[in-house]
């Protein structure tokens, strides 16, 4: 099973900002039930896209400091980083599929 | 994820639990206090809560241990989910025909039934069966890139192993054709470009199918209404104009304003000018309500109906 790691207001720089290969974070928090409903097609997009881009979680409770970085108002919310920079904002619900799609268009685009 | 299309379907155990659910719902029923959520607790058995179309429910760790009690497949079980009515804390509990289509699916299944091979044919009777989304699109490239997906399905069902790189060729094909495409005919392309995944290993994809196909209905649910965007921008400025005579009303002093009587005397007739009345907003409103809920009874039964045809099919 291909791993999601778990970032924090203390590692977001290194491990996302600093990555050496795409990174989708998905701003998440336990109270939000659409987030949660994501879930397995988020684990499944890791294994999907292993090895291509590295797929993380920031609890948004937790972590207020990336979530107002980033000005993040509504979740679930991916963004998808590259040399760290933010290519692509993921806002909402998604299906598996057209979040596969929109991680495709937002590297295709760079 | 835990593969049990080999395993026994225990379809008794599940039929007997099907039955119990059917009678509960049949027998007499306490009516909620006024006010008081629903009891999915005391009216649905407690293993069959997944059904319940309520969706804390229907996560895919109660999907799996269901799953695992009973033998099935979690794409199997996810599907079944998937086509309950979405209920809420208000919402009536399912009732005796919810249960008596259930079993209805279940009876059929030989007992070492492939469940995911099920499913598998289902998605590409839902493409080419009747009602044929195929038939609904008309372009040749988008048709075929629909195609190449519902085959992966069928060769999938037949037992070939599908590489996800193929999975992936098949829906970024199909995607670039999509792109910035609106209307009916993308809309249904969508739903195929949503099952692009091997449901053996994401079972949620059904979740996904559902969703992207309701989003349709209601899409096409509410084209038929009377009450567009241009009516309710005509609605909303005429309400401010209420609004602003009202607020001017309200600045004068006592006397030098109209009565309160002629106040809303004046209001009565200013809304009766209005080009697209709030009464009738209201009613055509009640009536997309109604229209959706009736599109989403039908899209479920008709579904239910398919994938019966379907797993009666496999037992013969």
């Amino acid at each position: 099973m291909a791993y999601i790691e778990t970032v924090t207001d203390e590692n977001f720089e290194r491990i996302v900002l600093g990555a050496d290969k795409p990174v989708l974070v998905d701003f998440w928090a336990d109270w939000c039930g659409p987030c949660k409903a994501m879930e397995p097609a988020l684990v499944d997009i890791a294994e999907e896209y292993e090895g291509e881009v590295h797929i993380c979680k920031l609890d948004t409770v937790a972590n207020q400091l990336m979530m107002e970085r980033y000005a993040i108002r509504n979740i679930p919310a991916f963004l998808l980083f590259k040399d760290g920079q933010v290519i692509k904002t993921i806002l909402g619900s998604r299906t598996r599929s057209s979040l596969a799609s929109e991680i495709e268009t937002g590297l295709r685009a760079q | 994820m835990t593969d049990v299309a080999d395993g026994m379907v225990r379809k008794h155990a599940l039929l007997e639990l099907l039955a119990e659910a059917q009678a509960q719902a049949s027998g007499p029923m306490e009516k909620p206090a006024a006010g008081a959520p629903t009891d999915y607790a005391a009216v649905v058995p407690a293993p069959l809560m997944v059904f319940s179309g309520v969706g804390g429910h229907m996560a895919q760790d109660a999907v799996e241990e269901f799953a695992g009690r009973f033998g099935m497949h979690p794409a199997f079980v996810t599907l079944i989910a998937a086509l309950q009515p979405a209920r809420g804390a208000y919402t009536p509990p399912p009732g005796p025909d919810d249960w008596k289509a259930i079993s209805a699916l279940v009876s059929p299944l030989p007992s070492e039934a492939d469940l995911a091979a099920i499913v598998r044919l289902w998605i590409a009777a839902f493409w080419l069966g009747e009602p044929a989304l195929r038939s609904r699109v008309s372009d040749p490239d988008i048709q075929a890139a629909a195609d190449a997906i519902v085959d992966l399905h069928r060769r999938a069902a037949r037992g070939d192993v599908i590489a996800r790189p193929h999975w992936r060729a098949a829906r970024t094909a199909l995607d670039a054709l999509l792109s910035g495409a609106t209307g009916l005919e993308a809309a249904c392309a969508r739903i195929i470009c949503a099952s692009a995944w091997d449901i053996a290993v994401a079972p949620a994809v059904l979740n996904d199918i559902v969703a992207t196909w309701s989003e349709l209905l209601m899409k096409d649910a509410d084209a038929r209404i009377c009450w567009g965007p241009t009516e309710e921008r005509l609605h909303l400025d005429h309400m401010g104009k209420i609004r602003a005579f009202a607020l001017e009303w309200n600045d004068l002093s006592p006397d030098t304003r109209i009565s309160p009587e002629q106040f809303r005397a004046e209001v009565e007739t200013l809304k009766k000018q209005s080009p697209a009345p709030a009464e009738r907003r209201a009613e055509e409103q009640g009536r997309a309500l109604k229209e959706r809920r009736d599109l989403a009874f039908r899209m479920l039964q008709g579904q239910i109906g398919l994938l019966c045809g379907v797993t009666t099919g496999v037992n013969r």
